[in-house]
């Protein structure tokens, strides 16, 4: 393991997290803890991928499809970047979905219209997370699906890739 | 009253203050419904600036940030003060919670 550089990968069955819902909690915080190590703004990166990895996991557990096959979540961090790629089963109609609630959310983003998000229906526990972590700190985040989808149920291995600069966490308070 | 349960506590026995202290981590806005009542009551019967003090609240899930945004919005239309308390060395508080006075721009912080 370098200082600038660290990787690594958890495999998991999103029944495991649903039968101990604290599993998820401990997971993220391991994950942030180990993530964080060595950084000078440890404490902060730490709680924001703690966060993060939270939100990521409890997303897969209420929406992924397939709960008996592993999903896995990988952290890269090399310098200041780090990605947090979370592999796992979406339908297709959700993955449209999605897409469409993180563009929604750009707009919003762009016409500073913060309040809409609060009232969304379709993944509406979602909005402020994605807001806050593209909005306070700077983030990106990707969606891929690996085919071309049959039809709106079809069930397809999905990848989200989340993009942090820790040159961009800064404690402004 | 008062809430407890192993992972949080919710508790606005004092009028005009509502203590929420542990990790919220329910899985939708919607079953944020029946713990966060308490502080909607404690808004109807407020008498002053309600405060509802979150320093010893380590985590708040997005299903709770949202209701608890909607909670600002409805104290906004209801005209009733809010004063939030958040503990500046919980990095998420800080940074996410303060980002509400967009919601309203009378909500009032005191970082501790």
């Amino acid at each position: 393991m370098k200082n600038n550089s660290l990787n690594f990968q958890m495999k998991f069955l999103p029944t495991d997290i649903i039968s101990t819902w604290k599993r998820a909690s401990l997971s993220s915080i391991f994950c942030s803890s180990l993530f964080s190590n060595n950084q000078q703004k440890e404490v902060f990166l730490s709680n924001v991928i703690a966060t993060v990895i939270n939100e990521c996991l409890e997303l897969v557990v209420k929406y992924g499809a397939k709960k008996t096959e592993n999903y896995t979540l990988t952290c890269n961090k090399t310098n200041n970047i780090t990605t947090i790629t979370l592999s796992f089963f979406l339908q297709f109609q959700q993955i449209s979905l999605l897409k469409s609630y993180l563009k929604k959310i750009y707009l919003i983003k762009k016409n500073n219209n913060f309040e809409s998000i609060i009232f969304t229906k379709t993944f509406a526990e979602l909005g402020y997370a994605i807001y806050s972590f593209i909005e306070d700190y700077n983030g990106s985040i990707k969606i891929d699906y690996e085919k071309k989808p049959r039809n709106v149920t079809t069930i397809l291995k999905t990848q989200i890739t989340l993009n942090l600069n820790s040159k961009d966490l800064k404690n402004d308070y | 009253m008062i809430v407890k349960t192993e992972d949080y506590t919710i508790n606005a026995q004092q009028l005009n203050h509502v203590l929420i202290s542990g990790k919220m981590r329910l899985p939708s806005p919607l079953s944020y419904e029946k713990p966060f009542s308490i502080i909607k009551n404690s808004l109807e019967e407020a008498s002053d600036i309600l405060t509802i003090d979150l320093k010893d609240l380590e985590y708040l899930n997005s299903s709770g940030l949202t209701s608890f945004a909607r909670i600002i919005i409805e104290a906004r239309a209801n005209n009733k003060p809010l004063k939030i308390i958040i503990n500046k060395s919980i990095p998420w508080q800080a940074k996410t919670l303060l980002s509400l006075n967009k919601l309203w721009d009378q909500l009032s912080f005191e970082l501790d």
